[in-house]
């Protein structure tokens, strides 16, 4: 059972709440676990499409997230080579691969366009909330310092207080919009 | 105080799994619901939080450094048994948005070991958090159902009710946690 007031904003949040909170406290770490998401959530709904008549339920879900985890531990090792990441969370990127947002694309009734905007959604937050996250809460985006010298960084911002504050700001403000949107068509 | 009473409290309160390592958080967000039912819910989420966690440590411990890369895949397989284990107990069944209710717990069964891997802990040590990331876990969830009843109650605006006050009283929830570091 889910909130009567859900909308597509909502449902993104909470399909991929671990991987919004937890990896988004820097932006490196936060597109490391979007392309992870966004590769497993395209393979495995083409293997899920391709499976669905000759496996069973039982058999094929294990399968598709042994899968993501494959994708998700690749993506996971390169990005510490490659990315100016922090140790304590460059592993969310390894577990955001079995987040609902992954597989939500094999969901029963998903229209491809539905998961693609459910995506695209996803990948805007996760942006933003980097983007917001990450110089206020380390001073730094993406490995360049952006606060001057005698600033201090907010350190809450970048972990999980300032995590939650985010995300239910955001939820807030998209309920708002959408309750006047109907307002507004109610006219 | 004893290192392995800092660890304990470590584990169950500044490093807590869902409050401030963030693995449940999508498991608590979504059901958490009637403080009764969650009481005798988390005991079960709980136990097999600890078992999960201490077998993969166990398998994490005997595995050549060279096979690390098959971890993944080890804490995946435990996660399916503790989810076998939690939907032949009653709790997990059915969907959730079109998709297996169990995905819900899935973040958690597999993160936690992973986060364990991290720390690289000794035989004591691994007990000890495997059972403190229950007991937070377990706290969590209660504390959880137990807002969601409150914010139902409540007379806040539409906009507020359910899933942002709940994040909202997690953050300062976590505020306070956070605020015990200094242990």
């Amino acid at each position: 059972m889910m909130d009567r007031t859900m909308n597509p904003t909502e449902r993104t949040v909470l399909l991929g709440l671990l991987p919004l909170l937890a990896a988004s406290g820097q932006l490196s770490v936060g597109l490391a676990a979007l392309v992870s998401c966004a590769i497993i959530g395209l393979l495995t709904r083409v293997l899920h499409r391709a499976t669905v008549t000759r496996i069973s339920d039982a058999m094929r879900w294990p399968l598709l997230f042994a899968v993501g985890l494959a994708i998700a531990f690749v993506v996971f090792s390169l990005a510490g080579f490659l990315l100016p990441v922090s140790e304590r969370i460059l592993p969310y990127v390894l577990i955001s691969g079995v987040s609902p947002i992954c597989y939500y694309g094999c969901a029963q009734q998903v229209t491809a366009r539905e998961y693609g905007g459910i995506l695209g959604r996803f990948a805007a937050l996760m942006i933003a909330f980097g983007v917001i996250r990450e110089p206020l809460g380390r001073g730094s985006l993406i490995g360049f310092e952006v606060l001057g010298g005698g600033d201090v960084p907010m350190s809450l911002m970048s972990t999980a207080p300032g995590a939650f504050v985010l995300t239910g700001a955001v939820l807030v403000v998209f309920r708002a919009l959408q309750m006047k949107a109907k307002a507004e068509d109610e006219r | 105080m004893g290192d392995i009473l800092i660890e304990f409290l470590e584990s169950v309160l500044t490093r807590n799994v869902v409050i401030v390592s963030l693995l449940g958080v999508t498991l608590v967000t979504v059901e958490a619901r009637g403080i009764s039912r969650c009481i005798r819910s988390g005991l079960k989420y709980a136990l097999v939080i600890a078992l999960t966690s201490f077998f993969g440590w166990i398998v994490q411990s005997v595995l050549p450094a060279e096979l690390d890369f098959f971890l993944a895949w080890v804490f995946l397989i435990f996660a399916l048994i503790g989810i076998r284990i939690l939907t032949s107990w009653g709790e997990l069944r059915g969907e959730w948005l079109g998709l297996p209710r169990s995905m819900l717990v899935l973040g958690l069964l597999v993160g936690y070991p992973v986060l364990i891997w991290q720390q690289g802990l000794d035989f004591e040590s691994a007990i000890i958090v495997s059972a403190g990331g229950a007991i937070g876990f377990y706290l969590a969830f209660v504390g959880s159902a137990a807002l969601r009843e409150q914010i139902e109650l409540s007379e806040a605006h539409e906009i507020l009710k359910y899933t942002p006050v709940l994040l909202f009283s997690l953050g300062v929830l976590s505020l306070g946690l956070v605020g015990f570091r200094f242990l």
